[in-house]
């Protein structure tokens, strides 16, 4: 706190501060503290040093070799100016009985007009330029004593030193003696300085004076008061003189001709006044007028007078979290930093926050106080001062913030950047980087090999990329309207909202486009293609590893993909076209028709609404919630279908009846339910259907994965033989394992055993006294929660109506049971975890429940897919309007 | 940890001055190798082999005739291919059809599951991580044994079908090598096991005895079986404070010993309310002079009415069990038995006491109190 201008202010005088924060203890809590926690609030104010420090640097650096261009713009400039200019104070006394005769009295700055001078020289006549005409109607004096005061603001010191060594400035003094009607014209003007009271001087005899200015200033500058900044007075007498005064109207009541008057009539009539002239500075006299209100109070009320006074702003610095504050407080809202002053509280503000950012600061105007918290930003400076070891000098960063005239790629050099509206950085780039006409930031890393971009309008992010990278002509801001091109990229490419065509050839890396609206094309595409949200279609030839396409509106045609690794469609609007495909083709939430023809792999789809079509399909093929007929042609392996409302075909497969199919295992039987039947009968008793909207992540979906086994078969063979080689064991139970356990997909290495996990609840609720209901309630809910992973309290939504599903039957049994499922809902209702409608569904359940007890010819299976798939109801809706559209 | 003892009266212990009761005499010794023999049982399982008996030391495994007259004949002797097995334990089990089988563990962590009647191997069961300790039978269901291993961790197989049903092991098991387990001679689901974590914990199986009946019935491989983890014992003592080496159920009670030149008899009271809980009260002391190493283990009759433990001099206390004050039956002693003896063996009656030693010697005592009167 080495340099802080301001006054410091005892703690205990905090001004009172509007903050929602908790109000740091002052000081005086200081005392209070041990010892020990004395020196860790010293520590911890110290931390106030370092940024200060490095502001002086900057505030050094800024005022030794090139001023700051900003505050020159400032008002604050005018006010320190005004505040050297020099207030003068005039008193002209006189004990005369004749008073009715000076009044009105003025008093005013003139300066003899240079070029009526010579002119009128002859005629002992003078022509003067008046500006701050004081007008006088009458003295303050007692007894016979007049005494007149005016006041006048000159320019500050320097300035008038010029002005008063020419001669030309006087202080002029003139009255219109005698002269009743004048007066009551004037009288009727109000402003001491308005010049249009002086119409009524049109020509008019008067007494007047003057006094020069050369002579004021060099009693000044002889006065030792005045020019440490203090009161000077000057005490003179002056004598009043005949005159006959002309008033200019063309020159708007400024300018005044004075031809003096000898002759002895008039004579008699001079008068001699005294005059005392008192001149300060005004800041001094502002300074001075804050002390007087001060001295009879106690330093308690100066403290609050130098808040009070304008321009002070208290700043309040805290530390030791937050506990503590030092107080200080600076002066014509100066910056306590940088020491500049800044005209207002705002301009500091914006200064503060702007320049200074390594400090926290709140600000708080109150109409007796202006004060800032201070307190350190540990974000901000943790990067902005750089660690110890790390030569600053050594980091290099180039901004080119010039805009330069475009210039043909024939022409740009190496290592040039051209074009570059926003800033650009390059960071280690060996080979030469060319970047033409970028208009948003380029920001290239780490780039090997050359890196050519032109008319790249969006950002280009390139990072390490080894091969060459091309773009052309990717013009549109947000949007790339025109087509992007890229050859031979070896390292990644990625495309974002890509409006044109994008086309990519020979890519080996993967390829990630997404929002492309219009066609892509991906050639001999290598390793992955990733292209989501694509509006158009989407061709994709020859990919041989996977190819993800998500949310791809129009179709998407995929041949010939050769690869091993599974082929990827999620949210495909339009028809999926896969031909050929060898490996797994995986097709989710696909709304038109899918089609696949002569599958090798497993095909699995997901969510298709529109009917899906398979051709020739070898492996299994897993459809989850296809809402429109499923057809499947030639399946030779099993085929597994989830949650298939409409009808289901098969051909070529025994079971040719419309129904609800489902395989868990290659070899076992197929097993086939009602085609309504919207919930899979599961093996295990737990197990719920979780098809909401909830349960993605939740482990529903990787049960699928658990049970849908893959033959050993699909294995490649090579692979196979290398399992061969060694034998494997299992990591719990460090029993060797067998070949088919360790091919199957199957993963028992589950972290949490559910069996073991149940004993284990039983045995803990054992412990606590309870009722056999409570327990069975409580146990059949911790096992629910457990096994469906509900983690997160929007979870519950869902869980809540899911175990109605599951222990309705069986809780409605019982009405103990009932109750407790009751009173756990409103528990989790006061929680905010479940609202009401999640109650009345849950209630509903129950009811339907009751219902298929007392008469079991309701499917119960109704009941699920009521509830429990909101989605997939939206979904049928939407079919069924279309239907009746139709 | 439970450290609170008592129920206002003191252990008893036993005082060291020979009853002769009874009086062994040394009938017979037998150099089997050079290798130490770290274990000898005899087979309890089957009364028709009551005076068969198995030793194990280094890679064999040699099962033995006790016949009259202090004689004892070789039956059969198994090698392990592996030169570097040292067998730690052995234990006789069989299989439903009622052929003898010999379980025989040690520092390779595989069970030997030998088929004694048709004199090969059986099953070799891998699961364990490190050495083997020690092998125990289900004696109400001589196919179900336990062992105990250095991995911190008990495992239940079943040796006829070969599948590891239980691992006692996870957050509440053992911290340290598993020493000795045993099954609780009327509580099928109860096991108790001990080890270097100076703690002795009851495990019950009652919760997971599906998973048990289960194991009879497998017929798939056995590395599919749904193998569980028991983590928590319902019982959980610290009546030592060093290694616990051998532990034996005495009816509910259990016999434990550290190296503390003791074995304690006391009673876990367990808490039913509080699994993991309960308090300790210490019953009876044997003292075993000398007895100071670890791994040294007693054994007892068939009855429990004698045990005889070795000690480090080679010398033999054998102690009248269920009396109280405890009565040392005999003393036995041989100028030339001066190897620690690491583990007796206490034939179906008592009559007959064998001892093997670190120095490879198997000793025969025979009670001799008896035959003289007659």
């Amino acid at each position: 706190m080495t340099r802080m201008p301001g006054y410091a202010v005892d703690a205990d005088e905090l001004c009172t501060f509007i903050s929602t924060d908790q109000q740091p203890s002052s000081l005086d809590a200081c005392a209070q503290l041990s010892a020990e926690e004395k020196v860790v609030a010293e520590q911890s104010l110290s931390v106030f040093c370092k940024p200060v420090e490095f502001y002086n640097i900057l505030h050094h650096r800024a005022t030794i070799s090139s001023p700051p261009f900003l505050p020159r713009c400032f008002e604050y400039r005018i006010q320190a100016r005004d505040n050297n200019r020099i207030q003068i104070t005039v008193l002209l006394s006189w004990s005369d009985e004749e008073t009715q005769n000076m009044f009105p009295f003025y008093v005013s700055l003139a300066r003899r007009d240079p070029n009526n001078e010579d002119a009128d020289n002859k005629k002992y006549s003078t022509v003067y330029l008046l500006s701050q005409i004081v007008t006088i109607r009458g003295s303050s004096g007692v007894d016979g004593n007049n005494i007149i005061k005016a006041e006048f603001t000159l320019c500050e010191v320097n300035k008038l030193a010029a002005e008063a060594n020419s001669g030309s400035l006087f202080l002029l003094f003139f009255t219109t003696e005698g002269n009743s009607d004048s007066s009551s014209r004037v009288n009727a003007s109000l402003g001491p300085s308005d010049p249009t009271s002086h119409e009524s001087l049109a020509e008019k005899n008067c007494l007047y004076g003057k006094i020069s200015f050369q002579s004021i200033y060099l009693a000044w500058k002889t006065s030792p008061n005045f020019r440490w900044g203090q009161r000077a007075e000057i005490k003179t007498t002056l004598d009043l003189l005949p005159c006959v005064l002309k008033y200019d109207f063309v020159n708007k009541g400024t300018t005044i001709t004075i031809q003096d008057l000898w002759n002895s009539e008039i004579e008699s009539t001079s008068k001699s006044v005294e005059i005392k002239i008192f001149a300060e500075e005004i800041e001094a006299i502002e300074k001075s007028r804050n002390r007087r209100i001060a001295l009879p109070s106690s330093s308690r009320s100066l403290t609050r007078v130098i808040r009070l006074k304008e321009g002070n702003v208290t700043f309040n610095y805290r530390y030791y979290n937050n506990k503590l504050q030092r107080t200080e407080v600076s002066e014509n809202f100066s910056c306590p930093f940088c020491l500049i002053k800044w005209g207002s509280y705002k301009g500091l503000r914006c200064h503060l926050l702007a320049s200074h950012d390594l400090f926290k600061f709140e600000f708080s105007a109150s109409e007796d106080c202006l004060a800032v918290n201070v307190s350190l930003n540990f974000d901000t400076w943790k990067f902005e001062l750089v660690g110890d070891g790390v030569d600053p000098k050594l980091q290099t960063f180039f901004l080119h913030g010039k805009r330069m005239t475009h210039i043909s790629p024939e022409n740009a050099c190496f290592e040039v950047v051209q074009d570059v509206d926003s800033p650009a950085l390059a960071n280690n780039a060996d080979p030469p980087a060319i970047a033409n006409n970028e208009d948003p930031r380029v920001l290239a890393m780490d780039a090997d090999p050359l890196v050519l971009a032109m008319d790249a309008d969006p950002p280009v992010l390139a990072n390490d990329a080894d091969p060459p990278f091309l773009a052309m002509d990717a013009d549109p801001p947000v949007v790339a309207d025109s087509p992007v091109l890229a050859m031979d990229a070896d390292s990644p490419v990625l495309a974002m909202d890509a409006n044109p065509p994008v086309l990519a050839m020979d890519v080996n890396p993967p390829v990630l486009a997404m929002d492309a609206n219009s066609l892509v094309l991906a050639m001999d595409v290598d390793p992955q293609v990733l292209a989501m949200d694509a509006d158009s279609p989407v061709l994709a030839m020859d990919a041989d590893p996977p190819v993800l396409a998500m949310d791809a509106d129009p179709p998407v045609l995929a041949m010939d993909a050769d690869p091993d690794p599974p082929v990827l469609a999620t949210g495909a609007d339009p028809s999926v076209l896969a031909v050929d495909a060898d490996p797994l083709v995986l097709a989710v939430d696909a709304d038109p028709p899918v089609l696949a023809g002569d599958a090798d792999l497993p095909v699995l789809a997901v969510d298709a609404d529109p009917p899906v079509l398979a051709v020739d399909a070898d492996p299994p093929v897993l459809g989850v919630d296809a809402d429109p007929p499923f057809l499947a042609m030639d399946a030779d392996p099993s085929v597994l279908a989830m949650d298939a409302n409409p009808q289901f075909l098969e051909s070529e497969t025994p079971l040719g009846d419309n129904g609800f199919l489902k395989k868990i295992d290659g070899n076992s039987a197929t097993i086939s339910g009602d085609a309504n039947a919207s919930i899979v009968p599961n093996p295990d008793p737990d197990s719920v259907p979780l098809i909401s909207k909830h349960d993605h992540g939740t482990p529903a979906v990787l049960r699928i994965g658990n049970t849908g086994k893959l033959p050993v078969e699909h294995f490649d063979p090579q692979n196979i033989a290398r399992l061969k080689k060694r034998q494997f064991y299992h990591s719990h139970k460090a029993q060797p394992m067998s070949l088919e356990e360790v091919l199957s997909n199957y993963d028992s290495e589950d972290e949490v055993d559910d069996e073991v996990a149940d004993i284990e609840e039983r045995r803990k609720l054992d412990l606590h006294p309870l009722s056999k209901e409570e327990k069975r309630f409580m146990f059949m809910w911790n096992s629910f929660i457990r096994k469906q992973r509900v983690r997160v309290d929007s979870h519950l939504r869902w869980a809540c109506k899911a175990f109605s599903v599951l222990h309705g039957s069986e809780i409605v049994k019982s009405r103990k049971l009932t109750w407790y499922w009751t009173m756990f809902r409103i528990k989790l209702y006061n929680l905010g975890l479940i609202d009401g409608k999640i109650i009345n569904d849950c209630s509903n359940i129950l009811e339907q429940h009751e219902k298929h007890n007392s008469n079991p010819e309701i499917p119960a299976a109704n009941i699920n897919s009521i509830h429990l798939s909101p989605l997939k109801n939206k979904r049928n809706k939407k079919i069924t309007q279309k239907m009746i559209s139709l | 940890m439970v450290k609170s003892f008592g129920l206002g009266s003191e252990p008893v212990g036993g005082i060291l001055n020979p009853s002769k009761k009874r009086e062994y005499r040394v009938t017979n010794r037998l150099q089997e190798g050079k290798r130490p023999l770290y274990a000898v049982v005899f087979n309890f399982i089957d009364s028709r082999y009551f005076n068969v008996f198995a030793t194990v030391g280094g890679n064999r495994v040699t099962i033995y005739h006790c016949l009259e007259g202090g004689v004892i004949a070789v039956l059969q002797s198994y090698v392990d291919e592996d030169k570097d097995e040292s067998f730690y334990t052995v234990s006789w089990a069989c299989n439903p059809n009622g052929s003898p089988y010999v379980v025989a563990g040690g520092i390779n962590g595989i069970i030997r599951v030998i088929d004694a009647g048709n004199e090969k191997i059986h099953k070799s069961f891998v699961g364990h991580g490190d050495s083997i300790n020690e092998i125990r039978t289900q004696t109400l269901r001589p196919s179900l044994v336990i062992s105990a291993s250095k991995d911190e961790s008990v495992r239940l197989w079943n040796v006829h079908t070969g599948v590891c049903i239980l691992i006692f092991a996870g957050a509440g098991g053992h911290r340290n090598e598993v020493l000795s387990v045993d099954f609780h001679p009327s509580d099928i689901c109860k096991i108790a096991s001990c080890g270097m974590d100076n703690t002795v914990k009851i495990w019950s199986m009652k919760d997971f005895w599906s998973y048990v009946e289960q194991s009879f019935t497998w017929t798939d491989i056995p590395s599919k079986f749904p193998t569980k983890y028991v983590q928590f014992p319902v019982f959980n003592a610290s009546v030592h404070s060093n290694y616990v080496d051998c532990t034996r159920w005495l009816g509910d009670f259990i016999l434990s010993k550290s190296v503390d030149n003791e074995i304690v008899l006391w009673e876990p009271k367990v808490k039913e309310q509080a699994p993991g809980e309960g308090s300790v009260d210490i019953l009876q002391k044997y003292p075993v002079p000398e007895c100071d190493i670890w791994f040294i283990k007693f054994s007892c009759d068939f009855h429990y009415n004698a045990a005889a433990i070795g000690n480090r001099e080679g010398k033999i206390y054998v102690w009248e069990l269920q009396s109280s004050p405890p009565v040392l039956i005999a003393k036995l002693s041989h100028a030339q038995s001066k190897s620690p003896i690491r583990q007796t063996a206490v034939s179906f009656d008592g009559s007959t006491i064998l001892s093997c030693c670190e120095d490879g010697t198997i000793w025969r005592w025979d009670d001799f109190s008896n035959s003289e009167a007659a």
